[in-house]
């Protein structure tokens, strides 16, 4: 705690923040100037000088960074309104020339999202970020216009989440798109999108979204003041910003949820967490994140809760499995061979008399080469990876089995482990199982089914200390009124779970009323107050 | 921020007390009701519970009389300030011997079960490690893994117990109520030292959201744990008899070597029990050795308690190893529990409850009291 | 520097455990390197006189070949019980080729003070180290089990042991325990896993006692008296057949089958089993399905205490003979056969009692904790001399059997 408070203390301002700004200047040429100045060699930028007015006497030119703006739009709402349009209509002389920046900024340009920009560093910002700016001669301020415009991936099915049943929709690179994903989903005012800018290069767009109604107060403030405490040059995907304001980076547990499904991001927002999206990624950080939500697949909420409850029961027995497994085979191997079965015993200790490594080795060597063929896997295009996985388990376990190197059961317990594991819905909290089954292995080597003992005890310690923006990262397992666990290890029927979260949400506790059940007096009244 | 500023639930300090009491007494506790009362022993059980519950309460009450301070502090107030260290160095010793004998104990029973040629030291090095590791990360940690683990303790146990259903003779327990009176009660008194640990409410009650709840989670608490040794001492004496309950050392683990799970995958459920065993002594040894941090950290009138784990932790590595052998453990522990375990855990407390309300202090509703816990803090 | 704590914790335990693992690994013994005893044999060290002289004579033997001879004087101290192990040869259950011998099981013998002495006089000359563990079944010898003195230390030696199941068969053996590990049955070869399995399905039979090393040893524990299965060698075959009387420490003789039916059925233990009465010289073989027990104690008019002990049992008629005349669905044949088996099941018992309390003065079913749990105030009187009240007391036994089922012919 007193790590996390020393590294979140407000800071001394930094030098780049305080840099003069440069306002605009009089003249068209001198701020043109100024940009060329500062874009020299970068040949993407477009300048195009014009002339306005019956007697082309007013000189403009607009600015943009060529294949990140919508040319359809500079042609038609910038350069044609004002080069033909304007010049067709004919307004009294002494307004024009006196006003000519005010008329251009309300009558002239016929795009949508127009804003005038006093700092011409400012503009810059925005010109580098796919707007269009628009200088006037004789006037400091530029006008900057809103064009972005490049190509982008749209809507696909995410990629990491797929479901059965559900939504296909997933998040893409653009934050717009993305919020508006969002918004569609949740058609309420209370959904706030408050933005700002992260990296000082890369000046990354940054969105935080939650439900201002439920969302926990506490929790937003934390945010706010981690994500304003990162001083970055560039955040090239949201997992740069998961570890800027993650609570303890020691921990191999992820504390920040990622997803690419606008739908999870949507009820997590019901729930009063948090969601912070970054530009140019898919991924949508949502906070708080604890060990039960990690657990979560939204196809969970979308199927009847008898099946949900089933899966969720073996989402968390594989976790177990994938942590636990090849650690107790060693210590039943190489230590008490007394708990299992008598013939189960000789049946291993028969199958591994040809072993040559002791138990620890063989289950280490296993492990490694389970290890290296998944990462084998994800790096190669698809197909490649997928036989990769398939050949190398089948010809190393067969042919390891065949030479006698590794037992029967190793490779039973090595491939169920790995099939566990892949069963966890995400990825991110499936790694920490495989992380610390190798501690739990090393244990079980020293000191046996006590040094698992002792393993699984500092893995629960750490968890029950661990905590993610405030939220102990094992509620709703501890600390949390008892209706929480609704929503744990198993799903309970829809019409149960009628509150939300106490552990998220800041208040407004009822999600949904069972009407059917309240009986016509009650539900018939505010049927009836409704109407009047 | 300091570890201790997060507060702990009457649910959490309920978890607290049930994995703090159950610990390394569970294992022998069978053999010491029926030594002193034969078939009767449950009734010890049942008297030393109440006893116990009571005490546990007028423990909160006393502390309801000082709201926002711990023994350490208002030890003060009534006893003079002297007396008052003097107490506070005392309970801290208790609770180093405590912990020092919960470390022993384990040691000497998991040598004796799964790993016998592991020296006694690494194994209470690693346990005494682990352990700090747990009381390093502060009371709600503790409550939060308490809450997590007393289900995970409790429901495997009855879980393993249930094939012996079939072998459980109740006959056993008869002839029912034969004893003396007189016996009972001089039982009773043997059999209240394993109830002993809800003392430490004298200073998580501090630390509760809100502690005026600290009375009725006692009240919870402590009924709970004497329905569990009952079960306990009920099983093992209907499994084996009062006469080799008598013999065995650790009867309550001996149970389990009977039982043969039909068509499982278990041939020996006795290294399982062991298991969930060490996670329950774990939580015992950890709430003592908190115990014993809190104490001396209050006195010190430190922020953060997490300086003073570790230096405290080869006291208790020391203390754990001066027995020479399981007897000589065993008799330390009979005089440990008569000439500190009953001062500090029943005397003391209650003399320190009848001096408060002779000196007629009342608790002050100060801003310190029902301070309503900000959520999610 | 506070904030470096919790790394350096982590360092100083992961430092710590690397150490351990390094140097450590202290009881670590794989599992292949492991033989797991599946039987125990027991016997008490004695040399006829021949045998005592073949072994001299052989010892000579080896002397002059240049070995150490292997020899077990009769009179020396350390020279005082015989035990035997088996294990099998896992390598045959999963192994593939290799230096795998061709043995099916291993076992081996040798003489000392005690059982832990000769396992480790054992341990030097195998390749493996000795885990009891996955023990099935301990052999007693007769002769052992009659020497009081050897008889308790190896009791003790057991009960002391954590690694010993409870669940493990104490069987007394007819002869020398030894021999009965190095017979090669046909059906199933390893011994241990043998009598485990002669155990698990032939309980029903009630024809052997079925209590298991936790049984017998709590049973000795109260009062130094227990039934014990008693195991009989053939040629090449093993059967647990009746049971040995334990007194005192000591054996004290043996019951047979039907016998021990009897006390089972007293100590209402029975599960099953066939009883063959004679219906007009015709056998009829009963089959038991449930039986039970009732007992009421009080004292007769002259002050001594008499038991009367109903049996109970219900079950199927499953033979009688082809073709007779007198059919066996007809309730007052039935009720007529229900009580030549009712006399059967009396006589048996009656005989049993008469035999365990006069000729052996054994309580074998411990009446005396039946009295202290039930009886508390009968028990106050009699529970420090029941050793002699026992045979007093007046044993009245009455039977009440049912014929449920006749199979599925008239």
């Amino acid at each position: 705690m007193d790590l996390l408070n020393k590294l979140f203390k407000p800071k001394k301002k930094d030098d780049t923040k305080e840099m003069p700004r440069e306002k605009g200047f009089a003249d068209l040429r001198k701020n043109l100037q100024f940009f060329k100045e500062r874009l020299k060699d970068c040949d993407d930028v477009v300048y195009r000088e014009f002339s306005v007015g019956s007697k082309s006497q007013y000189g403009f030119a607009i600015i943009y960074v060529d294949g990140m703006v919508d040319k359809f739009l500079i042609n038609e709402e910038i350069l044609k309104s004002l080069m033909l349009e304007v010049t067709r209509s004919r307004p009294s002389p002494g307004l024009f020339s006196d006003n000519i920046y005010s008329l251009t900024l309300k009558g002239a340009v016929t795009s949508g999202e127009v804003k005038e920009e006093e700092y011409l560093d400012k503009a810059m910002t925005s010109l580098l970020s796919g707007d269009t700016l628009l200088l006037v001669d004789g006037y400091r301020k530029v006008i900057v216009i809103g064009s972005k415009g490049w190509t982008n991936r749209g809507v696909q099915e995410p990629q990491t989440e797929s479901v059965v049943r559900g939504p296909r929709e997933g998040f893409s690179e653009t934050l717009r798109i993305n919020t508006s994903l969002l918004r569609r989903r949740l058609k309420d005012p209370n959904l706030k999108i408050k933005q700002l800018q992260m990296g000082k290069q890369s000046k990354t767009d940054i969105a935080v979204a939650y439900m201002d109604n439920i969302v926990n107060r506490g929790v937003l403030e934390e945010v706010n003041r981690r994500l304003e405490a990162i001083d970055i040059d560039g955040v090239m995907d949201s997992g740069y910003i998961e570890q800027m304001i993650e609570d303890n980076w020691f921990s191999p547990f992820p504390q920040v949820q990622n997803t690419e499904r606008p739908d999870k991001v949507a009820a997590a927002l019901l729930e009063g967490r948090v969601a912070i999206i970054c530009d140019n990624t898919p991924f949508v950080l949502l906070v708080p994140a604890t060990l039960n939500i990690l657990f979560q697949a939204s196809e969970d909420y979308y199927e009847r809760w008898f099946v949900a409850s089933a899966i969720r029961l073996l989402r968390y027995v594989s976790a177990s499995v994938s942590y636990l497994f090849p650690a107790v085979y060693i210590a039943i191997t190489s230590y008490h061979p007394g708990l299992i079965p008598t013939d189960l015993a000789l049946y291993i200790a028969g199958t591994r008399s040809t072993v040559p490594f002791p138990a620890f080795i063989e289950a280490l060597l296993m492990e490694a080469t389970l290890e290296l063929l998944r990462e084998a896997g994800i790096r190669l295009p698809g197909p490649i990876g997928q036989t990769i996985g398939i050949v190398g388990g089948l010809v190393i376990g067969t042919a390891a089995v065949d030479a006698g190197l590794v037992s029967p059961i190793m490779v039973i317990i090595v491939s169920l482990t790995a099939i566990a594991s892949f069963t966890i819905s995400s990825y991110n909290i499936a790694i920490p199982f495989r992380l610390l089954r190798f501690m739990l292995m090393l244990l079980a080597l020293i000191l046996g089914l006590y040094g698992i003992m002792i393993g699984i005890l500092i893995t629960l310690v750490h968890l029950c200390s661990l905590k993610s923006f405030g939220v102990p990262y094992l509620s709703p397992l501890v600390g949390t009124p008892y209706y929480e666990l609704k929503d744990s290890f198993i799903k309970a029927p829809r019409i149960s779970m009628q509150k939300r979260p106490e552990s998220l949400s800041g208040g407004n506790d009822v999600r949904l009323r069972d009407k059917r059940r309240e009986g016509p007096g009650k539900g018939g009244k505010s049927e009836n107050g409704k109407k009047r | 921020m300091a570890r201790n500023d997060e507060k702990i639930t009457s649910n959490q300090l309920v978890a607290i007390m049930i994995s703090l009491i159950i610990g390394i007494g569970i294992l022998s506790l069978p053999r010491e009701v029926t030594e002193e009362a034969g078939p009767d022993g449950w009734a010890l059980i049942i008297i030393g519970g109440i006893v116990s519950t009571i005490v546990a309460f007028i423990i909160t009450r006393l502390g309801d009389l000082f709201p926002g301070q711990s023994v350490v502090e208002y030890s003060k107030t009534l006893l003079t300030t002297p007396l008052g260290i003097l107490y506070s160095l005392g309970f801290i010793l208790y609770f180093l011997f405590f912990c020092a004998f919960e470390v022993r104990v384990f040691a000497e029973v998991l040598k004796q079960f799964l790993l016998d040629r592991t020296p006694t030291e690494v194994i209470a090095a690693t346990f005494l490690l682990t352990s700090a590791y747990m009381v390093r990360q502060g009371v709600a940690s503790m409550g939060r893994m308490a809450e997590l683990l007393v289900p995970a303790i409790i429901i495997p146990y009855f879980l393993f117990l249930l094939p012996a259903v079939g072998q459980m003779k109740y006959d056993n327990l008869l002839p029912v109520l034969r004893t003396s009176p007189l016996k009972l009660l001089s039982g009773a008194a043997v059999v209240t030292t394993s109830y002993l640990g809800f003392e430490l409410a004298l200073l998580l009650q501090v630390y509760m959201k809100r502690p005026k709840d600290a009375g009725k989670a006692m009240l919870i608490a402590m009924p709970l744990i004497m329905v569990f040794y009952l079960a306990v001492v009920i099983s093992t004496v209907s499994v084996l008899g009062i006469h080799e309950v008598k013999k065995i050392i650790w009867p309550s683990l001996a149970i389990f070597r009977l039982i043969k799970v039909p068509g499982a995958f278990l041939e020996n459920i006795h290294g399982f029990i062991m298991s969930i065993w060490v996670v329950s002594i774990f939580m015992t040894l950890s709430g003592f050795y908190y115990g014993a941090v809190l104490t001396l950290s209050r006195m010190l009138k430190l922020k953060d308690h997490s300086l003073l784990v570790l230096p405290l932790a080869p006291v208790i590595y020391f203390f754990s190893l001066v027995p020479d052998n399981v007897a000589k453990v065993y008799d330390f522990l009979d005089m440990f529990s008569m000439y500190l375990g009953i001062p500090f855990g029943f005397i003391f407390p209650v003399g320190l409850y009848v001096l408060a309300k002779l000196r007629g202090i009342k608790p002050k509703e100060g801003k310190d009291v029902e301070k309503p816990a900000a959520k999610n803090d | 520097m506070l904030k470096n704590l919790p790394r350096r914790m982590t360092s100083l335990v992961l430092v710590i455990a690397l150490a351990a693992g390094i140097s450590g690994c202290w009881d670590k013994v794989e599992i292949d390197d492991r033989a797991f005893v599946l039987a125990l044999a027991i016997d008490k060290f004695e040399y006829s006189e021949e045998e005592k002289a073949r072994v001299e004579e052989q010892g000579a033997e080896e002397e002059q070949q240049g070995m150490t001879p292997k020899e077990y004087p009769a009179d020396s101290r350390r020279n005082r019980i015989v035990v035997s192990i088996v294990y099998p040869n896992v390598g045959l259950l999963g192994g593939k080729g290799g230096l795998i011998p061709e043995d099916m099981k291993f076992p081996m013998s040798t003489v000392g003070p005690d059982i832990y002495e000769c396992l480790s006089q054992l341990a030097i000359s195998m390749s493996k180290d000795i885990f009891l563990g996955h023990l099935k079944a301990v052999l007693v010898g007769e002769g052992l089990a009659a020497d009081r003195q050897l008889f308790m230390e190896v009791l003790d030696d057991m009960d002391r042991n954590s690694e010993i199941s409870r669940n493990v068969y104490f069987i007394v053996v007819e002869g020398k325990a030894q021999q009965a590990l190095f017979i090669e049955p046909l059906v199933e070869p390893i011994i241990g896993t043998y009598i485990e399995k002669i155990f698990e399905t032939s309980a029903r039979s009630s024809r052997f006692h079925q209590k298991k090393l936790g049984d017998v040893l709590r049973s000795l524990d109260i009062h130094g008296d227990a039934l014990a299965p008693r195991l009989v060698m053939r040629e090449r075959e093993l059967a647990v057949a009746g049971s040995c009387v334990i007194k005192d420490y000591r054996h004290a003789g043996w019951l047979g089958e039907i016998e021990t039916r009897a006390v089972q059925w007293i100590d209402n233990m029975v599960r099953g089993g066939i009883i063959t009465v004679y219906v007009d010289d015709i056998p009829v073989p009963y089959e038991i399905t449930e039986a039970g027990r009732e007992i009421k104690i009080q004292h007769d008019a002259g002050g001594n205490l008499r038991m009367h002990i109903l049996l109970k049992g219900e079950g199927n008629i499953v033979g009688y003979k082809f073709a007779e005349k007198q059919e066996l669905m007809d309730d007052k044949f039935i009720k007529s056969i229900e009580k030549a088996i009712e006399e059967e099941v009396v006589a048996e018992c009656t005989g049993v009692m008469d035999k365990l309390q006069h000729q052996f003065g054994v309580d074998i079913w411990g009446f005396s904790e039946y009295l202290r749990k039930y009886h508390p105030e009968i028990y106050d009187e009699v529970g420090k001399d029941w050793e002699e009240i026992f045979p007093e007391v007046k044993m009245l036994f009455s039977s009440d059997i049912k014929i449920r089922r006749i199979g599925i012919t008239k």
